[in-house]
């Protein structure tokens, strides 16, 4: 399957029932007991003076 | 406040403008301590902070973050609630300290954990880490200040946008742009939060196909979601569809998902398999250890 194929029916499937967590849906922070695993460092460098 | 306070803080303001530091700390500091046997705590608090605003003023980092510590110290003797008072009592300090001052992350640790300790969140108080990310981005403490932002309020997503799409200009690689916005979905994704990894990703995509007119792609909307798929980026296109997955829920959606973009799952097995435990259910199953199986069973052990 090409991806823009795969793409479009992957939506079409995904929209067939109301998402069980909607695109408002944030858990409260103080509900917040794990954070994930932690992403690797990026190979750039971020200079904060040059914004 | 009572005169004999106002008197304290005459004099004391009469050394900080003399340049006398050295003298007005310990002064200060023997004063506070009076009021902290004496169990005055809100007077303490009061003259504490001013002193550390009048430090930091002054350019007197050293001094000014001691007293930081100090107030954090009689908060923790005064039982000091974390709320809005607290909070901004710390934050107006915070945004004094110099983003030079060589204890700048201790400041913001200290700081953090006061806040972890009073407060029903786990990680600390939401304000506090978005004045703290602002505070160690400009010292550069750009990691740091990246967790902060993940756990701060809406105002820290825009400035967790800002950070990225920065950093993404200075890389000097335009190939380079899934790796940042991939940070924020992921970070946000990892705490269940939808509406951030959705806003923040969309402001990020939108600015990214202002600045190469050459990514194209086409907007698709079905239900509730709208995406865009990219003819020349499929981490981008891998990506949206994982928000959406996520927000559905489906380990059917999700696992076709790894298996239309095999080197994308490779590339992010941590993260998916996390994602996969918490939305989806999915254990990750231990390897298999046979020495140690065929041993614990020859000696009846588990």
């Amino acid at each position: 399957m090409s991806e823009s194929d795969f793409f479009s029916k992957f939506l079409t499937l995904a929209a067939l029932n109301e998402p069980k967590l909607s695109s408002n849906f944030r858990k409260p922070l103080h509900e917040v007991s794990n954070l994930g695993v932690s992403l690797p460092p990026l190979r750039y460098k971020y200079d904060p003076t040059k914004s | 406040m009572s005169d004999k306070l106002a008197k304290t803080l005459q004099r004391f303001n009469a050394r900080i403008e003399a340049g006398d530091f050295y003298e007005a700390h310990q002064t200060l500091r023997t004063i506070a301590n009076r009021y902290v046997r004496g169990k005055k705590y809100d007077e303490s608090i009061d003259l504490i902070t001013y002193a550390a605003g009048a430090f930091l003023k002054s350019k007197q980092g050293g001094s000014g973050t001691d007293l930081i510590f100090y107030l954090l110290e009689v908060y923790e003797l005064a039982e000091t609630p974390c709320n809005d008072s607290s909070v901004s009592r710390l934050i107006q300090l915070l945004v004094l300290v110099g983003s030079e001052e060589p204890n700048l992350k201790d400041v913001a640790t200290g700081m953090n954990n006061w806040s972890v300790k009073h407060s029903n969140y786990k990680f600390g108080d939401p304000y506090l880490h978005s004045a703290i990310a602002s505070k160690l981005l400009e010292g550069g403490f750009t990691y740091e200040a990246e967790r902060y932002l993940v756990l701060g309020t809406h105002d820290s997503v825009k400035r967790y946008v800002d950070l990225l799409w920065d950093w993404y200009k200075q890389s000097g690689d335009d190939s380079s742009f899934p790796d940042f916005i991939s940070r924020l979905i992921f970070n946000f994704l990892f705490i269940f939060n939808i509406e951030y990894a959705l806003e923040g990703s969309r402001e990020l995509l939108q600015r990214f196909t202002e600045y190469k007119p050459d990514a194209k792609f086409d907007t698709l909307e079905k239900g509730q979601y709208q995406v865009k798929y990219f003819t020349n980026y499929e981490s981008l296109n891998f990506l949206q569809l994982l928000i959406v997955a996520c927000q559905t829920k489906e380990t059917v959606l999700f696992q076709n998902l790894k298996s239309q973009y095999p080197n994308l799952a490779n590339k992010y097995t941590n993260e998916l398999q996390f994602l996969g435990q918490e939305y989806f259910g999915i254990r990750v199953e231990k390897p298999v250890n046979f020495l140690q199986d065929m041993m614990s069973g020859f000696l009846g052990g588990k």
